[in-house]
């Protein structure tokens, strides 16, 4: 049972790999007609070895907050590089540079107040940069971004949920509310309204009640049920005509 | 003295009725090993040697019990023959050490080929011992090995039904009853990415089709809109107005109902 | 009538129930909550270098460089940071240098590969010079100074890494000379670096060829530098004992520890050195260890010798002499300073009893000024003063004034201030040794008095000699005290006292309120209160420090819950001198050790390889301590016989595991007590992993004594699944390369039998890893190469074959293996920590902490990972509540617990549970300490605290006075009625 249940997430596996080997083949043909020069392997590289002597490149870019100063707001930010394997600290004009070896790094301005859209940065082997935005689910997608890196920040980020304040308008409009008081209103103050000492309204209100008449409508009311919960034709008319020999 | 003749006698009689079952195994292992040395030519055999123990304590001496091989790399099961029965002197260690409720080890090397020297590492595990005894030497031994054939681990599982008959006798125990398995990692699991993107991919070409978004009957809908103004029809007693009028009203409502 | 009276009340109900069904559903936090349950402390670090402010007249600043890789600028009245960046990981000696003159600061950090000047006002980045080598070992820089127009001013920096001396701009950075300053071959061991002032340039190396190597570089304008080098034999040169410095008049002074003499030479044509012995200086007692020189100034002739930890000598040096000027005894630390035209060197002194004494004398005519005197208290807690660093200005009378920033042994930073009469004043202190905890706990509070009276009246030592008079009496008198307590309380309601004693920490009722206890790789213990963070007690012990891989055991051995004995905890830990175990007892509320005669814990004769708590207890409710020894020999602590016994009961039922990294072994050990009664390890089992494809990174057991409430998932169609609760299974995280392909491995592995439960793969996927292992299930969070993101795998495992049908597991007993579940997701970023919440009983919906690389804690609910949820959910799976698959996790800001601050550099999450079951209290430390509360399950058992008791009882007074009037109404108008 687990075994054949392991054999078919490899087999899974080897599709996804198909796929993603197709992705590939594309998003470099991308890149060679836009006239960019990155190859293939960018993204594809493993974690720079060790042994080898690293050579490292410099990744350029500046933020800005829109309606801010650059020192209003680059105190407490910093830029990381693959969550914190490399960093960056802002300079006077919110410009920043990075050196990072090659390989295909995400790139992230970290500022608790302001909220920033990430972007993935390809270096080659040759040095070569490129900036796209970042697909975590489709990682070979191209959405280019200007190089060197711009951020702009997409505004305030919100940590706390708005203390749900009682209001009685609110209360108040709320449709189960209406459905109930809008009645009681009615049930309450319409007859307050009609001068019930008078004798002629008395008179004629007894004559109103007289032509709704209740036992006629009365039937129509079990038959809205019966219609609603499902009664056939048949169980209808039965039981309207139970209900006349009644009466 | 006919005690001992009868018990002997009972001896020879098992023995003779496993000796086909031995050379029945032999055989099975001698077709089994070169079928399973071809195909992989670099690895020469696909057996280890099992050693077990009935020593506690810190310092203990394995002696060896049997030989377990399988076919290939990607076998799920193998086959395990003993080499020699069980003495009457291990028998006996393993009835003392079921009634002290100790533990019976087995160990393996860590790597394939038939016998380790000083530098072998093994790989051990332990049962109860009171298991082992009550099932008869019924067990399964599982061994873990990686793709490249290393054995990172072994297990050792006791087959509770293995015995027929209630009382267990000491001399019945002479010959593993073993099954062997061989397990390897399974592949672990990647973000289902593309299934997921055909998914959305599919919900949106729906979407453009233009298919009207799902309906529900007006009465889930508005339920709660209609079911207040129902019960309030129901449970209100008229208008204080009505007076009699009114209360015939409700009355007759009720009547009503009780009739439907 | 009636019929009438419910006609008004229904709608009434009805109205009432929609209000108590309209409540929101809520996840985040509320702004007017900030601060009320989380605290944040930050943190720098030990301290290595030390500047104050010099650009601002009135220095405010001081400006720090850290071992932990901290540049920060500390406010000198207050101690507050003004700023402070944490710089590139990884360097276990921290920051290199921090440069300061004048308007320019610059830090060399990551052995000088990383040079960055700052702004000193605002700590925002100036100019960066990042170098392309990867230099292992601390880098020595210096500001060279030019002269122009008469004055001097910072012209560039120097930094002499292990290979190339690097001249770079003060102005914008840019590299003006880079030389390789070793010929090849040859690797520069202690290297000096040294400004003349003449503006000529050395540096000094010496090399393991036992040779001295001096290049002088001479700045010829537009040339850029000319290099001349020189070799001088030195025979008695070891790299690894030697040091040296360089006078103001260029004459090199170097001491050799092996041999116990000292050798200068001048720098400028010195062709061979002079060398002169200790004993010939006329000193007879020295530490050869704690042998250090020092350079008194830049500019000054004189050099200091510290022979030992607290014996300093002044020398004067010359090319072919060294003379002995002050001998400075009972000195812990000293420092220069400039004051009036006049160098004064400050001193750290023991005073005539306990207490510190920091003073300073004239280097002009070696004279005390009694003025510049002061004295502290010397509490022991904070070990002796290591490093001192002095601030003078003029004060209004004209004389000198100063304040002196102390370095402590256990890390603290002490400023102190002189007051009136030579009395010192500690401003302020930071307890930097806070930044690098490395085992912490969190421990109930005592009860309160009178629940402490309860446990005496009926604790059940009391029982049984006692006749019913005696206990009737006794209950008497508890009640007349408890009614005392009573009247104490209302009388300090009345009218609050003045004085407020320091009361004593108490337990609260829903045990919210704990005791951190904070374990220091110093050597420093910290009892912490969990509702400010305010230390309750420090200790100090000396000579410990981590177990290879930076951990130490953290025991509580008896919980406050058995209230006649007082608490206890154990410390393990290694000894700094000899490598072996040392074992410490405290009281862990109040910090007191609990053998008096061991003041500094018990040293034991042997190393410790593992250590473990006994799920078994004394018959003083005391958890013995295991610790096993590197030749697998058993000790356990305390060694009495009612703890054997216990073990004797348990004889093979109790197991341990131990993993050997290097050699990537899991080995397990069941403890057997041998018949005359020594304890002993044998055995169980071995698992081998082979290397280098799969070696063991983590070990995860499922903590101990966990409550799991529900035993199984109730699926759509009735049936259960039932969890595969095995309480002895390990998660084993294996990391390795296996035919050039990085591999990750899983393994769950049974800890009694050896048993391998489950094992998974991922191909080109890699650490750093963190797993958490709890209930049934295994999260783990990883790399994933391939696709170039993290990814988070979960596992749950259930039982294969229907209900066990039994209250308890064996390990022995089990036959069948789990069914596993299992499923990957993406995780948008990397992590530093992770941890799982865990309530009292178990009852609570279980919820992940995340310590995400921006410095945010974020809370997951576990059911997010859950490897049940489908990609095309049916109706089957809505009714379950398992929630459509989406592949990639988000960063919601509403789930980070540390809402805008940013808590750098989280090593471990601390989960302790309270006394209220939706309740959880995190620690998270590493550079800096935060502490909140989390309700995974929102808060269910008590109301919460915007809970509007107003409305509520308006709304239910309204309803009372309705009834009221609408029955006054009521009976009015059937007596109108009647009456027609």
């Amino acid at each position: 049972m687990e075994i054949a249940k392991g054999g078919q997430s490899y087999l899974i596996l080897l599709v996804l790999m198909n796929l993603a080997a197709v992705g590939r083949v594309l998003s470099q043909e991308d890149v060679s007609v836009g006239g960019g020069a990155v190859s293939s392997s960018a993204g594809w590289e493993e974690e720079n070895g060790t042994g080898a002597a690293p050579t490292t490149f410099k990744v350029e870019g500046k933020a800005m907050v829109p309606g801010l100063k650059t020192l209003e707001w680059i105190g407490d930010a910093k830029i990381i590089v693959d969550h914190g394997a490399y960093l960056g600290f802002f300079r006077m004009d919110g410009s920043f540079s990075l050196y990072v070896p090659s390989g295909s790094f995400v790139v992230e301005v970290v500022s608790p107040t302001w909220a920033f859209e990430p972007a993935r940065v390809d270096v080659t082997a040759k040095g070569k940069i490129r900036a796209r935005k970042v697909n975590l689910l489709q990682i070979q997608k191209n959405d280019p971004l200007p190089y060197p890196l711009r951020f702009k920040s997409k505004g305030r980020i919100n940590y706390f949920e708005r203390r749900e304040q009682w209001r009685i308008t609110d209360f108040l409009f709320n449709h189960m509310v209406i459905m109930m008081v809008l009645p009681l209103v009615l049930l309450l103050i319409l007859p307050k309204m009609i001068n019930t000492n008078d004798p002629e309204m008395q008179r004629e209100m007894q004559q109103s009640m007289n032509m709704l008449s209740p036992n006629k409508d009365l039937p129509d009311m079990s038959e809205f049920f019966t219609k609603m919960f499902g009664g056939g034709e048949t169980k209808k008319t039965t039981t309207s005509r139970k209900v006349k020999r009644r009466q | 003295m006919a005690t001992t003749m009868e018990s002997f006698s009972r001896f020879c009689l098992w023995f003779l009725v496993f000796l086909p079952v031995i050379c029945f195994c032999q055989v099975l292992s001698d077709m089994d090993l070169p079928a399973g040395a071809a195909p992989q030519p670099n690895i020469p055999t696909l057996s280890v040697t099992v050693e077990h123990s009935f020593d506690q304590g810190r310092d203990q001496t394995f002696t060896a019990r049997g030989t377990i091989s399988w076919k290939t790399m990607r076998s799920t099961s193998g086959t395990y023959v003993q080499g020699v029965p069980l003495s009457e002197q291990d028998r006996d260690r393993l009835k003392v050490l079921a009634d002290a409720g100790g533990f019976y080890r087995i160990r393996v090397p860590n790597k394939f080929g038939l016998i380790g020297d000083s530098t072998t590492d093994y790989v051990s595990t332990l049962v109860r011992a009171d298991l082992l005894y009550n099932s008869c030497l019924s067990d399964i031994i599982t061994l873990n090995i990686d793709m490249l054939g290393h054995i990172i681990g072994v297990a050792m599982a006791t087959v509770p039904e293995g015995c027929e008959g209630d009382e267990v006798e000491t001399f019945d125990l002479s010959l593993f009853n073993t099954t062997v398995e061989i397990a390897q990692p399974v592949t672990g699991p990647v973000p289902e990415t593309q299934a997921y993107i055909q998914k959305i991919e599919q919900e949106r070409a729906e979407k453009e089709k233009g298919q009207p978004p799902e309906q529900r009957s007006f009465f889930a809908k508005y339920w709660m809109y209609i079911l207040p103004i129902v019960l309030f029809l129901i449970l209100s007693p008229g208008q204080p107005e009505g007076g009699q009028g009114g209360g015939g009203q409700g009355g007759g409502g009720r009547g009503g109902n009780g009739g439907g | 009538m009636t019929g009438q009276g419910q006609g008004f009340s229904l709608p009434w109900i009805l109205l009432t129930a929609a209000l108590v069904l309209h409540v929101p559903p809520t996840s985040g936090m509320y702004e007017d909550q900030i601060g009320k349950f989380d605290w944040h402390q930050q943190y720098i670090g030990a301290v290595r270098q030390a500047a104050f402010d010099q650009s601002a007249p009135v220095s405010k600043r001081i400006f720090v460089g850290t071992e932990s890789n901290v540049v920060a600028a500390i406010n000198s009245r207050t101690g507050q940071l003004a700023w402070r960046h944490v710089q590139e990981r990884g360097d276990p000696w921290g920051v290199d240098a921090v440069l300061h003159k004048g308007n320019v600061l610059v830090t060399v950090c990551s052995g000088g590969d990383a040079v960055r000047a700052w702004d000193p006002a605002s700590g925002t980045l100036l100019w960066e010079f990042l170098a392309k080598e990867k230099n292992d070992s601390p880098a020595k820089a210096l500001l060279v100074e030019g002269r122009q127009d008469e004055r001097s001013h910072v012209e560039s920096v120097a930094v002499l890494t292990k290979k190339t001396l690097r001249i770079l701009s003060a102005v914008d950075g840019h590299e003006m000379v880079s030389t390789e300053v070793w010929s090849s071959g040859e690797t520069g061991g202690i290297s000096v670096l040294h400004q003349a002032s003449n503006g000529q340039l050395y540096a000094v190396s010496i090399s393991s060829q036992a040779a001295v190597q001096i290049v002088s570089y001479t700045h010829v304008p537009g040339k850029g530098y000319e290099a001349v080098k020189r070799v001088i034999p030195a025979g008695w040169a070891l790299p690894q004992s030697t040091q040296c410095v360089v006078t103001g008049d260029n004459i090199l002074v170097c001491s050799e520890a092996s041999t116990n003499s000292l050798h200068t030479i001048s720098l400028v044509d010195g062709s061979g050195f002079t060398t002169v012995t200790l004993l010939s200086l006329g000193f007879n007692s020295w530490q050869p260890d704690s042998l250090a020189i020092s350079a008194v100034q830049v500019g000054r002739k004189e050099v200091l010798l510290r022979l030992s930890q607290d014996h300093y000598v002044l020398l004067q040096a010359t090319a072919d002499t060294i003379t002995v000027l002050k001998d400075l005894p009972n000195v812990y630390a000293t420092t220069t300073a400039r004051s009036q035209d006049r160098d004064i060197m400050f001193m750290v002194k023991k005073g005539t009893k306990d207490e510190l004494v920091v003073t300073g004398f004239y280097l002009q005519n070696l004279k005390e000024d009694q003025a510049l005197t002061q004295m502290i208290a010397h509490p022991l807690h904070y070990g002796s003063p290591q490093q001192v660093t002095v601030y003078t200005f003029l004060k209004r009378d004209g004389s000198t004034g100063y304040r002196a920033l102390l370095q402590m042994e256990d890390q603290t930073l002490l400023m102190l201030q002189q007051l009136q009469g030579n009395q010192g004043h500690v401003m302020w202190q930071r307890n930097e040794a806070l930044a690098s905890i490395s085992a912490v706990d969190q421990v109930d509070l005592p009860v309160s008095e009178t629940e402490s009276k309860f446990e005496e009246e009926f604790g059940e030592e009391s029982e049984e000699d006692l006749s019913i008079w005696q206990m009737f009496t006794r209950r008497i008198t508890t009640q007349l005290e408890q009614l005392k307590d009573l009247a104490d309380k209302f009388e300090e309601y009345r009218k609050p006292k003045a004085k407020q004693v320091e009361k004593q920490l108490e337990r609260d009722p829903f045990n919210l309120r704990k005791m951190i206890v904070a374990v220091t790789s110093a050597g420093k213990l910290y009892g912490l209160d969990s509702a400010n963070g305010d230390i309750v007690w420090q200790y100090f012990l000396p000579n410990i420090r981590c177990f290879g891989q930076g951990e130490m055991y953290l025991f509580v051995q008896r919980t406050t819950a058995h209230f006649p004995h007082p608490p206890q905890a154990m410390l393990v830990a290694q000894d700094k001198a000899t490598g072996n175990g040392l074992v410490f007892t405290f009281n862990p509320t109040t910090g007191q050790p609990v053998n008096a005669s061991a003041v500094s814990g018990i040293l034991q004769p042997f190393k410790v390889l593992q250590a473990i708590l006994l799920p078994v207890m004394n018959n003083h409710h005391l958890h013995p301590v295991m610790i096993v020894d590197s030749d697998h020999g058993v000790h356990i602590f305390p060694p009495s016989s009612s703890v054997l016994s216990v073990l004797k009961k348990n004889n093979g039922k109790i197991f341990l595991h131990a993993a050997d990294l290097e050699k990537s072994t899991l080995t397990g050990f069941s403890l057997t007590t041998l018949k005359d009664g020594k304890v002993e390890l044998a055995q169980a089992w071995h698992l081998s992993l082979p290397i280098p494809s799969q070696k063991i990174v983590s070990v995860v057991p499922r903590r101990a004594n966990e409550h799991v409430h529900s035993q199984g998932r109730v699926l759509s169609d009735r049936s259960v699944m039932y969890k595969y609760l095995n309480p002895n299974l390990l998660a084993v995280m294996t990391e390795g390369i296996e035919r050039d392909i990085p591999l990750l491995t899983l393994y769950l592995v049974d800890a009694v039998t050896g048993q391998v439960v489950y094992s998974m793969q991922h191909k080109r996927a890699s650490g750093p890893v963190h797993l958490v292992h709890s209930e049934n299930w295994v999260v783990y969070h990883y790399w994933n190469g391939k696709f170039r993101r993290h990814e988070v795998t979960v596992l749950e495992l259930f039982e294969s074959q229907g209900d066990r049908n039994s209250t308890t597991f064996s390990s022995l007993s089990t036959q069948s293996l789990p069914l596993v579940l299992q499923q990957a997701y993406i995780f948008p970023m990397g992590l530093s920590a992770m941890a799982v919440s865990n309530t009292e009983r178990g009852i609570t919906a279980r919820s992940l902490l995340l310590a995400l690389p921006n410095g945010g804690l974020m809370t997951l609910p576990k059911n997010i990972l859950d490897p049940r949820r489908p990609i095309i959910p049916t109706k089957q799976h809505q009714e379950e509540g398992v929630y459509p698959y989406i592949p990639e996790l988000h960063v919601n800001p509403m789930t980070l617990l540390t809402y805008n601050q940013s808590i750098e550099g989280i090593r471990g999450i601390h989960i302790g549970a309270a006394g209220l079951e939706s309740t959880s209290v995190v620690l998270a430390y590493g550079l800096d300490l935060f502490y909140t509360r989390i309700m995974p399950s929102q808060m269910f058992d008590v109301l919460k605290e915007d809970f509007d008791y107003f409305f509520i009882s308006s709304i239910l007074l309204g309803l009372v006075m309705a009834t009221l009037i609408t029955h006054r109404l009521a009976a009015m108008k059937t007596l109108n009625r009647s009456w027609r």
